[in-house]
């Protein structure tokens, strides 16, 4: 495993991170893009956009590696976490039902829905905030050059707050419901 | 958090770097294919692969110092999903089933009624409880293993981050004003 980490550093001694890498993720993205609409329709001129644009991050590839690398990992811990409960979800086969009476009044089950679909409104909702907590997490606002006192929250009470919150609102309304 | 005696084998080096790498590149691959009806935004394999590869670069080494958050919701998962299993076959020896409330409808999809007890499966019968209970046991695991610190959002008061009597206070006064407000 030596090998590894010589090529850790030896590709971070060559900036391999801060310039090649942010380089070519530029190159892939804009040509990418560009390739999928077919703006321009001259695929040479695609490259040479997708070129020049690439070579514009370089003066400032490494604080965005930094801020991508920061939210990436976040994205990643977070994706794991949704992962776990999804999980959970599948392997005990939580469906709302939904049943259908035929002309003899005969009741059967129909649609057994997930809960994220039935909620997905809800779920949703979440997950926009939790990406956006952690973008703000990685020093995306910083980036941008807005420094926020007010983000120095108690996020730990704020999430539990929040989850407690969800409970009663989906309570309720399923209360309504009935 | 290694576990002892396997990186003589595999190397440290495999969990913290190759793992994170392959992790980040498949994910990234996948959602990158999944999206624009299944044919991939941008519709170019090859840059697809080139972004997936790129991003897994800059990724991996901020993902390192955190691996052990993976190994402990790993352990987590396989303990919890043993629990559950345990749940699961004694409620099928005791042929403990529950009663659910469905909304019927008829062919033509007019709601006919609302709240027809039928009997299911505890899960299907409480879903929504069921639901609430895995994201309650999923953020608590999220944390214990750390998540919040590796995503930084724990630089306010750190101890609240363990205050496990807390949180579970807050989860009874919960489940107890779940309680009264479900009372008919």
């Amino acid at each position: 495993m030596a090998a590894t980490i010589d090529l850790m550093n030896i590709t971070s001694q060559n900036s391999f991170f801060i310039y090649v890498i942010p380089w070519l993720l530029v190159f892939a993205i804009v040509y990418g893009i560009l390739g999928h609409y077919k703006v321009p329709k001259s695929n040479s001129a695609r490259t040479i956009i997708a070129l020049v644009l690439a070579f514009f991050i370089m003066p400032i590839a490494g604080p965005v590696v930094a801020v991508l690398g920061q939210l990436g990992m976040g994205m990643l811990i977070l994706f794991a976490g949704l992962l776990f409960i999804m999980i959970l979800f599948e392997i005990t086969g939580i469906r709302h039902l939904k049943g259908t009476v035929d002309q003899e009044g005969k009741v059967s089950i129909s649609k057994k829905e997930k809960t994220t679909e039935k909620y997905y409104k809800s779920f949703g909702v979440a997950i926009a905030i939790l990406v956006i907590m952690v973008f703000i997490g990685a020093g995306g606002l910083a980036y941008f050059g807005y420094s926020a006192p007010w983000i120095q929250i108690n996020y730990p009470l704020v999430f539990f707050v929040g989850i407690i919150v969800l409970i009663i609102w989906w309570m309720v309304k399923e209360g309504e419901s009935k | 958090m290694i576990p002892t005696g396997m990186e003589q084998y595999l190397g440290i080096d495999f969990f913290t770097y190759v793992l994170p790498w392959l992790l980040t590149f498949a994910i990234v691959y996948g959602i990158t294919s999944h999206i624009g009806g299944g044919k991939g935004i941008p519709e170019s394999k090859p840059a697809r692969m080139v972004i997936a590869l790129a991003l897994a670069f800059i990724v991996t080494p901020f993902v390192s110092p955190w691996v052990a958050v993976f190994m402990k919701m790993i352990g987590a998962l396989a303990v919890v999903i043993a629990g559950l299993l345990v749940f699961i076959v004694f409620a099928e020896i005791l042929g403990i089933k529950g009663k659910g409330k469905i909304d019927v409808y008829d062919e033509k999809g007019k709601l006919v009624k609302k709240g027809h007890e039928v009997e299911t499966s505890l899960f299907e019968a409480h879903p929504v409880a069921f639901a609430i209970l895995f994201i309650i046991i999923g953020a608590l695991v999220f944390i214990g293993a750390g998540g919040l610190q590796a995503l930084g959002w724990s630089t306010a008061p750190i101890y609240l981050t363990y205050n496990w009597p807390l949180l579970a206070f807050l989860i009874i006064i919960a489940l107890a004003i779940w309680w009264m407000a479900s009372e008919k």
